[in-house]
């Protein structure tokens, strides 16, 4: 009788363990597959908003938003400072366009 | 008869003796425009005994596109146009009128020379008349049309004009082919002699056009150019700003007239003779300007006695009506050829030194710039008031060859093209001049409209 008990509760313990290892593992999947989804649906959303703003048909422009909005992906490039370097950026490549070095005004002429 | 039916039948006579030359006028002046003068001036010939009514010239003032001119007119229907005292006294009057107001002159040419009998009265006419005309040079632009024969000494008024235009009839000779086959003994060529053929060896004619009625917009372009008759500014839209990347690749003077000159505005003038040069006026940034341009390729032009002849005779004009010149450099100087070393080069050369002193000026070195090449149409020390030159031009004392064979020496026919581009390489680079100060800026090519018009806007002042 109590050879059959110790067996019965050894078989019990058993159980519970690996009971225990499936509910853990389990749980630890689901919570993965719970932050991948929700990585994802925050990635797509924050990869839409720098389209949206693109206004410039520039191919200048468009690559360094392109830059600045896998940056804001990765975290942490606030909007209005992705325009501040865009600008700054922009107005670079501005000055090494090939124009003229000076402007040809209008003079005011004597009477 | 009473007074006006007398003054009608006079005036149908007056019209009737004058059909042809009046059909002319009418196709160079604004319609209805035309008032004549002196308009019964009648005289006998004595030698023919007949009434040459209104003198075989008809003068007055008109319109074309409402600029106001004066139009001597000689008539061939009256004894072939031939040239009397009565008639250029007639001449004279109008002259003198355009002169006290300031009013530029068509003169329409056909005779066949002076009328014979009249002496030495018929010779002081001349004179007279060659004489107002220098008084008017300068003061305003006068024009000359050659309408068909013009022979004798009248075809002096064709070369004294500032624009001469030539037609499929004119034949403008001092002596007539006739005269000239008489005295050669042999037959001449009408054509040759001084007709549309012989442009390219007198340079006499500024324009040639197919029929007179094509002159009339041409003498109205040059009127509102020319500062005195037109405007020194007028702004027609043209941005000053224009930039002709295509310069950077290729440049020729087609391409500069384009680039440089407001749209529709670039006049060439003597087109036909000595082209290695061409001459333009038009307007620049809005501003009056002549521009010379030096064609002849990558070797640049080699100057002779007709090229600087032509450039004699564009800059006096400038000189005359306060234009400043704009030239777009490319020679190599004097030619170095047997014929051209024994002509009248050297002279002529010398007198445009003469001609350029005063002259508001700009040089633009797009080619070459090689020995007198530089001194002439680019050297500050000329007194060009700005001077410029493209990325890939050349200035220097020889030309890539002759600067091997003197500077270098060692030269055989093996090596001779290595040691051209060497010496081109280390002595023709524009940035020599501008380290020495000789040139202002070295420019890119596309950029030149925004120079010269920056520049010209400095004289200006």
């Amino acid at each position: 009788m109590n050879g059959l008990l110790a067996s019965g509760a050894a078989l019990t313990g058993v159980t519970t363990f690996f009971l225990g290892l499936i509910v853990v593992f389990a749980g630890i999947a689901v919570l993965v597959a719970v932050i991948y989804i929700i990585g994802k649906i925050l990635g797509r959303t924050k990869k839409e908003k720098p389209k949206a703003e693109e206004t410039e048909p520039d191919d200048t422009v468009d690559a360094v938003n392109a830059a600045a909005a896998s940056q804001t992906a990765d975290g942490d490039i606030p909007p209005h400072i992705r325009a501040v370097i865009t600008a700054a950026i922009y107005a670079c490549l501005e000055k090494n366009d090939d124009g003229c070095e000076f402007i040809v005004r209008k003079i005011t002429r004597r009477s | 008869m009473n007074r006006v039916d007398l003054l009608k039948n006079r005036r149908a006579a007056l019209l009737e003796s004058g059909l042809e030359i009046r059909a002319v006028i009418d196709k160079i002046i604004d319609e209805k425009s035309f008032v004549e003068l002196s308009a019964y001036s009648f005289s006998e010939s004595e030698f023919y005994g007949e009434k040459a009514e209104g003198e075989g010239v008809v003068t007055g003032f008109a319109t074309v596109k409402d600029f106001p001119v004066y139009v001597v007119a000689q008539n061939p229907s009256v004894f072939s146009g031939g040239v009397s005292k009565a008639n250029c006294d007639k001449i004279c009057k109008a002259l003198i009128a355009a002169q006290n107001n300031n009013t530029p002159v068509i003169y329409i040419l056909d005779t066949k020379g002076v009328r014979t009998g009249e002496g030495v009265s018929v010779l002081e006419g001349i004179a007279d008349v060659l004489y107002e005309m220098n008084e008017l040079r300068g003061e305003v632009p006068q024009f000359a049309i050659v309408n068909g024969d013009c022979f004798g000494a009248f075809s002096l008024i064709a070369a004294a004009c500032d624009f001469t235009f030539y037609t499929d009839k004119s034949c403008l000779s001092y002596a007539s082919p006739a005269v000239i086959a008489a005295t050669a003994k042999a037959g001449t060529d009408k054509n040759g002699v001084g007709g549309k053929a012989s442009v390219a060896k007198t340079g006499i004619a500024d324009f040639t056009v197919n029929d007179v009625s094509e002159i009339r917009d041409k003498i109205a372009a040059i009127l509102s150019i020319v500062p005195v008759t037109g405007s020194p500014f007028e702004d027609n839209g043209d941005d000053y700003n224009r930039s002709t990347p295509s310069l950077d690749e290729k440049v020729c003077p087609d391409c500069l007239i384009q680039a440089v000159f407001d749209e529709g505005s670039a006049i060439e003038i003597g087109k036909g003779f000595a082209d290695d040069v061409r001459c333009v006026i038009g307007r620049i940034g809005g501003m009056s300007a002549g521009a010379l341009l030096f064609d002849g390729g990558e070797d640049g032009v080699s100057l002779t006695g007709e090229i600087t002849e032509k450039i004699n005779n564009f800059v006096c004009m400038l000189a005359d009506f306060s234009m400043p010149l704009v030239n777009f450099v490319n020679t190599k100087g004097i030619s170095k050829d047997f014929n051209v070393s024994s002509s009248t080069v050297l002279k002529s050369v010398a007198n445009l030194v003469y001609n350029l002193s005063g002259l508001t000026k700009i040089g633009v070195v797009y080619g070459k710039a090689v020995g007198l090449g530089y001194s002439l149409f680019a050297a500050k020390s000329m007194g060009y008031d700005y001077s410029y030159a493209f990325c890939n031009a050349s200035i220097s004392l020889f030309d890539s060859l002759e600067g091997a064979y003197v500077e270098l020496g060692g030269v055989t026919s093996e090596n001779e093209a290595k040691l051209a581009e060497k010496y081109k390489e280390e002595n023709q680079d524009p940035i020599n001049a501008a380290k020495d100060g000789y040139i202002d800026n070295i420019i890119e090519p596309r950029f030149v409209r925004q120079y010269v018009i920056a520049s010209l806007q400095m004289t200006e002042r």
